[in-house]
């Protein structure tokens, strides 16, 4: 148990060393501190917690059952594999970022770890949510709160009511930014104006000019013309998605380009394709 | 319009419902005509195609490209008269993110000079009855006074 909550320190002064990184706009020197691996990083740090408390787990399985004798108490216990601690960041990223319209990431909802940069991961599994071990020192690094939303978060499963707020680290935007392959333009479009944002009913694909712009963009933005949500709404709705959208004061490239596509409803936009009508 | 209608022109049309969308930069243009239609609004265009076949609105007012395309949905319906308004065609991009306008901007000055501007606007401009035509650059910047409209 000593040697799950002292994992748990090293890793909680891992994370706060990148997030002082990020603090500092530093975020080049944090992001490489939160992809490294080894000892002495975030990643090691997790990683030694995560088996730290698989053998707490089996200690604690081996008490309860030495006391109640119980057959059903065998089904306690983490197996955790080799969901590393920057899956799971992406994950906890994905979730702090899902701000509706605005955000990009592969996984808006947070509901699954996604790829994982150190292959692919395996599911925790535990049965009895009310029986894990207990950590000693509430509040503290081993608060069990703490550590159950920890492993929520692993799970990529959404807080229990008690946990604690989610904690959104700051140098996860920076990943999730520079993270190729876990962006995508989010775009209002029109899915019914015939020449410009029009649903193919034989494809399911919306095309027309808006689109092809959007692609342009896209291809620019990922290098992939597809990295686009395309998200069907009238130009009212486009006009005030983009009046409302959330914006973030880092200002940190690519994370919330909400756009959207309009006709003749784009006087003063900012931006103007040199087409006109008449 | 109808095919069979007698109107030439906007002229034609006073105190006639003509549809349009809401947030639509038509509605202020059609109040500012002198014959006075009457501005309908509706969410979508295809919406407003709807209400023209079902008798509700005696026309449909936007640009050329979006009513060819309305045309060709309808082999009643006919495009009438000339030009009221200029309407240039743009991208908005959320509140707060000049980066991302400058960002998008390139991307035109790009899409311009490697002529992928003119091969999108291709397809619209082979459609009969839409006239797509270009204009310079109207910004090589932005402009964090106007807002997305």
């Amino acid at each position: 148990m000593n040697s799950a909550v002292a994992a748990f320190r090293s890793f909680l002064a891992a994370h706060a060393n990148i997030e002082q990184l990020d603090s500092n706009g530093q975020a080049q020197q944090a992001i490489a501190a939160a992809l490294a691996a080894g000892p002495g990083t975030a990643n090691g740090a997790f990683d030694t917690f995560d088996q730290a408390i698989q053998r707490v787990s089996v200690l604690t399985q081996q008490s309860s059952m030495a006391t109640s004798g119980a057959p059903g108490a065998t089904s306690r216990g983490w197996r955790s594999g080799s969901v590393s601690p920057s899956s799971w960041w992406q994950s906890s990223c994905c979730t702090g970022s899902s701000g509706g319209l605005a955000s990009t990431g592969e996984t808006v909802d947070g509901s699954s770890v996604g790829p994982g940069r150190a292959g692919a991961p395996r599911r925790l599994q535990r049965d009895d949510p009310d029986r894990r071990p207990r950590a000693p020192g509430p509040g503290g690094p081993g608060d069990p709160v703490a550590v159950r939303r920890i492993v929520r978060q692993r799970r990529g499963e959404p807080p229990a009511p008690g946990d604690a707020p989610r904690s959104r680290p700051d140098a996860s935007r920076f990943l999730h930014a520079h993270d190729p392959g876990h962006g995508r333009l989010v775009a209002g479009v029109s899915a019914d104006t015939k020449l410009f944002g029009f649903l193919n009913p034989f494809d399911g694909q919306i095309e027309g000019f808006d689109i092809d712009v959007l692609h342009q963009i896209a291809q620019s933005i990922f290098g992939d013309p597809s990295k686009i949500e395309y998200r069907a709404m009238t130009g009212i709705e486009r006009i005030n998605k983009i009046r409302t959208a959330p914006s973030t004061s880092s200002g940190a490239p690519s994370r919330s380009p909400a756009i959207a596509a309009s006709r003749s409803t784009s006087r003063r936009s900012t931006s103007t394709p040199a087409t006109r009508c008449w | 319009m109808r095919k069979d209608s007698t109107a030439r022109g906007i002229q034609d049309l006073g105190g006639k419902k003509v549809c349009t969308t809401a947030g639509s930069t038509a509605i202020p243009h059609l109040n500012a005509v002198p014959s006075k239609p009457v501005p309908y609004i509706l969410a979508d265009f295809t919406d407003c195609l709807v209400a023209f076949q079902n008798g509700e609105v005696d026309a449909i007012a936007t640009d050329d490209a979006i009513l060819a395309g309305l045309a060709a949905q309808d082999p009643y319906a006919k495009i009438i008269g000339d030009r009221f308004s200029d309407e240039p065609y743009g991208i908005g991009s959320a509140l707060g993110h000049p980066e991302f306008t400058r960002f998008v901007n390139g991307v035109l000055d790009q899409m311009r000079a490697n002529g992928n501007l003119d091969a999108a606007v291709q397809p619209v401009a082979d459609f009969p009855g839409s006239h797509p035509r270009p204009l310079p650059p109207p910004h090589t910047g932005t402009d964090p006074g106007a807002g997305p409209t």
